[in-house]
Order: structure tokens, then C-alpha cells, then sequence
């Protein structure tokens, strides 16, 4: 799938949820559709889940450069 | 006998004794301003006047620079100073040193003077907010990286989404200089790119420890950010110049925690009611769609298929019947159209005259009938038909 962020993949999610639920599509569309939806759906828990918890300062340095350290909240 | 004064002794001798008194040479004055000019070279010269009368006031640069508010035409004010002589033109006036608005503070005026400006300017309008990214990959934190307001957000935010990624601006948040810091952090960070949406943060004050974010360099910041910038400065009843400006203002820096980071047990509820209507909705209609086909396969048609054929059969036979009688009907029709035309060829036939007794008589040297008797010459070698043969025979 191409990256999109997880408000689009969410937003197309909810999208192929209502147009499944119309019930206005034939056999092969709504099995289309429902694994559209699992794709998005897996891909929305990767996006949640992707992340590693990360708490960063962000310093300058004499130069005006910035740097970044970890910051730990005692 | 008098002495006899210069206007510049008698200037200087009174400048002399107005700056030996006491009272004069250090007073707090109430007043209105009028004819107010703030000159090039930064001096303010103006008038202050009350019911019945008016005094001239100058305010160098090197005092008035330290100003919050700019002062007006008609503002009631208070100021400090001292009087003395201006000896070039044998006039007196107040030196003012200090100025504050009368009734209301100073940092109250000019945080009025700086918001309407700005609201004038569109600062503030609704059209230029930006909404909030539903899932930042990074959040980045303007605030002091010491004390309980970055500890609370970071806790808040860790709550609700435990793998959330942060980075921390670090600021002083008063004093001199914080003003700078702060818009240089939301530049720096617009520069970097490096997060999705920014917390402007600072824990509860008093109108002076807020200032800085009342000051116009941050709200300028705020509004030039391309990511959007959530405030959350002192406390619920607090309200500075960068909330107005602000994308959106969180009441407190733990709320602005919870606005910015969302919660992941619900997004993961939503995702997985979604997939669950997803489910039912695909089992509904598969039962929809073999409802569909056990109606058709339970009907007549189904179940004789070849009644249809058998119809079709006899719809064949029927035309097939017709078909031949048609023909048989042509057939007869031709028939006896041809006996007709065989009568009438008959009756037109030679053959038939000369069985009545004619014959034909033609020149057997070229075969031509003979019509004329100018066709005929002496020893002429001519044949004669007959009924029943041909006759040979020479004229003379």
C-alpha cells in the first residue's frame, strides 16, 4: 500500500465501511471491498503501533547547530 | 541701583532654583495627554492637561524605550519626573522619566493596545487556524525543560499514547530575553521540520511572569508556523496574546497533553468496530446473495429446464407443417400457369398452320423464306416443307 498517513487510511476505512454497509454492491465488489478494509484496517494498527516511545531534547550548540539528546523526566 | 540681567543669567538663575527644590525635582504627576508627537529621534514631547490647565512634558528615548504600552492622545496617565528649564526658550517642563496608565496598569494597557492591533490585522481570524493532525508522529514541546509543566505533559501524553514520540524545545519562560526564545524556538522548529504539530506551554503567573507571551515577536511566530501550535499558558482563566493567536488554546499545559496526543485504547476500539462492521456487513450480504440464488433455483424454470425446449419443439413443428403446404399451394399455381402458356404457344406454332394444309417454301442455296415471288428466279433450287417432310424442287 502507498504511504499515507493514518487520518487518510482511517478516512478511505470508513469509506469502504459505509459502502459495504449500503449494500448496493455485488458478490465480487463486497469481497473486494472487505479486503480492502482489512488491508487498511492492518495497516492503521501498524501505523498505531509503529512508533517507539522517544522523548528527545533539542539543544544548540556554539555554533547555533541544533543537537538532540534524550531527555528523562526524573 | 539694579543689576542689569541677560535673558540667559535670568533663565539660568531660574533653572538653578527650580532644580535646587525638592519637590520639584522628583514628582509623580496625574494628567491627560494631548498633542502628543513621538519626534524622529525617539524623544515624546507632549502636553499634559487637566480641566484647567496644561504643562509641557518631554520623554527622552532612553526612558521611553522601556515602555510596554504607546502612549496616546486623550489616555490618563501618571508619570514621574522632574521639572526644569528649558533656558533656550525661557520655558519650563516636565522631564518625564516613568509613565504608567492611571487606573489600569501598564502591562494591562499594552496588552490591550497589542491585541486589538493584532485583531485589526487578522491575527486572529478563524480562517487562518489549522486543525490538529488526528496522529502526530512527533510532538514537539516549546516550554522550560525544568519544573512540573513539561513533567505533566509528557506523563499526560505517555498515558494516552504510550510509543508517542516527543521533542523538547527547551525555553526560558520569563525575564528578559524569554520573548526571543520562545519565537526563535517556534522559527527553529518550523525550519527543522522535525514535528507535526507544536505545545506552547507554561505553568500558572502573575501578569508579569506570563508577559512574554504577550509580547508581539511570539505572536508573530505563532501565526507565521506552518505546524500548528496549540497554547496552554497559566492557568484556565489565564488568556494571553498566543492563545488568541494559537491554532487552539488547551486550558492548562496537561490539557493541551490530551488534545494534542490521542488516546490509543480508543482509535484502537474504533479501528476494531470498523472491523467489525466490516465483517457483518460482507456476512450480510453473502446471506442476501444465497437467499437470491435459492429463490432462483427453487422456481418452475429451474426445475423443468426443459419444458422450454419441448415448447420450442412443437413451435417448430408447426412452422414446418405450414412451410410445406405453402409449397405444395406454390407448386399447383405454377402448374397451371403452364399449361396456359403452353396452349397459347401451341396455337401460335407453325407446325399447327401447316397442318391445315400451308406450307413453307425457302431458298435452299441461302435457307431464306421465300415471301415474293421477286425471291425467285429460273432453275432457282427451293425446298418445300410441308406437314409431314420437305419436297425438292427446281423452278422453270
Amino acid at each position: 500500500m502507498e504511504r499515507k498517513s493514518y487520518e487518510e487510511a482511517i478516512i478511505e476505512l470508513e469509506g469502504v465501511v459505509k459502502k459495504l454497509e449500503r449494500g448496493e454492491l455485488s458478490l465480487e465488489e463486497s469481497l473486494e471491498a472487505f479486503q480492502k478494509g482489512i488491508e487498511l484496517t492492518k495497516y492503521c494498527n501498524t501505523k498505531l503501533d509503529e512508533m517507539e516511545k522517544k522523548i528527545t531534547i533539542l539543544l544548540e550548540n556554539e555554533k547555533g547547530e541544533i543537537t538532540e539528546e534524550d531527555f528523562s523526566v526524573e | 541701583m539694579r543689576k542689569v540681567l541677560t535673558v540667559s543669567e535670568i533663565n539660568r538663575y531660574l533653572k538653578n532654583i527650580i532644580s535646587s527644590d525638592i519637590l520639584l525635582s522628583g514628582l509623580m504627576v496625574r494628567g491627560e495627554i494631548s498633542n502628543y508627537k513621538n519626534h524622529y529621534s525617539g524623544h515624546m514631547y507632549f502636553t499634559l492637561k487637566d480641566e484647567s490647565s496644561l504643562i509641557k512634558c518631554v520623554m527622552f528615548r532612553t526612558n521611553n524605550c522601556q515602555l510596554k504600552f504607546v502612549p496616546e492622545n486623550g489616555m490618563r496617565v501618571i508619570v514621574g519626573g522632574y521639572i526644569s528649564v528649558f533656558e533656550r526658550d525661557g520655558q519650563y517642563q516636565l522631564y518625564v522619566e516613568s509613565m504608567q496608565p492611571d487606573g489600569i496598569g501598564a502591562l494591562h494597557m499594552a496588552f490591550e493596545q497589542l491585541k486589538q492591533k493584532l485583531e485589526k490585522e487578522g491575527l486572529f481570524d478563524l480562517i487562518y487556524k489549522k486543525s490538529l493532525p488526528l496522529l502526530p508522529r512527533v510532538v514537539g514541546v516549546v516550554t522550560s525543560s525544568t519544573g512540573s509543566v513539561i513533567r505533566d505533559i509528557i506523563n499526560v501524553m505517555g498515558r494516552r499514547y504510550p510509543n508517542i514520540n516527543i521533542k523538547i524545545y527547551p525555553v526560558a519562560v520569563q525575564g528578559e530575553g524569554a520573548a526571543k526564545q520562545i519565537s526563535k524556538a517556534i522559527d527553529r522548529l518550523n525550519k527543522l521540520q522535525c514535528v507535526d504539530v507544536i505545545i506552547l506551554a507554561r505553568g500558572g503567573g502573575s501578569l508579569e511572569e506570563l508577559w512574554a507571551f504577550n509580547e508581539e515577536v511570539v505572536a508573530r511566530s505563532i501565526f507565521r508556523s506552518d505546524i500548528p501550535v496549540v497554547s496552554a499558558i497559566g492557568h484556565e482563566t489565564d488568556y494571553t496574546i498566543a492563545d488568541f493567536v494559537a491554532d487552539k488554546r488547551a486550558p492548562t499545559p496537561s490539557a493541551a497533553a490530551e488534545i494534542v496526543a490521542p488516546d490509543k485504547v480508543s482509535l484502537k476500539n474504533d479501528l476494531n468496530s470498523l472491523v467489525y462492521r466490516l465483517a457483518r456487513s460482507l456476512n450480510q450480504n453473502l446471506l442476501f446473495q444465497r437467499n437470491r440464488l435459492s429463490r432462483i433455483t427453487e422456481s418452475t424454470t429451474f426445475k423443468q429446464p426443459f419444458d422450454r425446449v419441448y415448447q420450442e419443439r412443437m413451435r417448430i413443428d408447426i412452422f414446418q407443417k405450414s412451410l410445406i403446404r405453402a409449397l405444395q399451394m406454390n407448386f399447383t399455381s405454377y402448374k397451371s400457369r403452364f399449361a396456359v402458356l403452353a396452349g397459347k404457344l401451341d396455337a401460335l406454332s407453325p407446325l399447327t398452320i401447316m397442318a391445315r394444309g400451308y406450307s413453307v417454301v425457302k431458298n435452299k442455296e441461302n435457307g431464306k423464306v421465300i415471301q415474293s415471288i421477286n425471291d425467285v428466279y429460273k432453275g432457282a433450287d427451293l425446298e418445300i416443307k410441308l406437314k409431314d417432310g420437305t419436297v425438292d424442287c427446281i423452278v422453270n
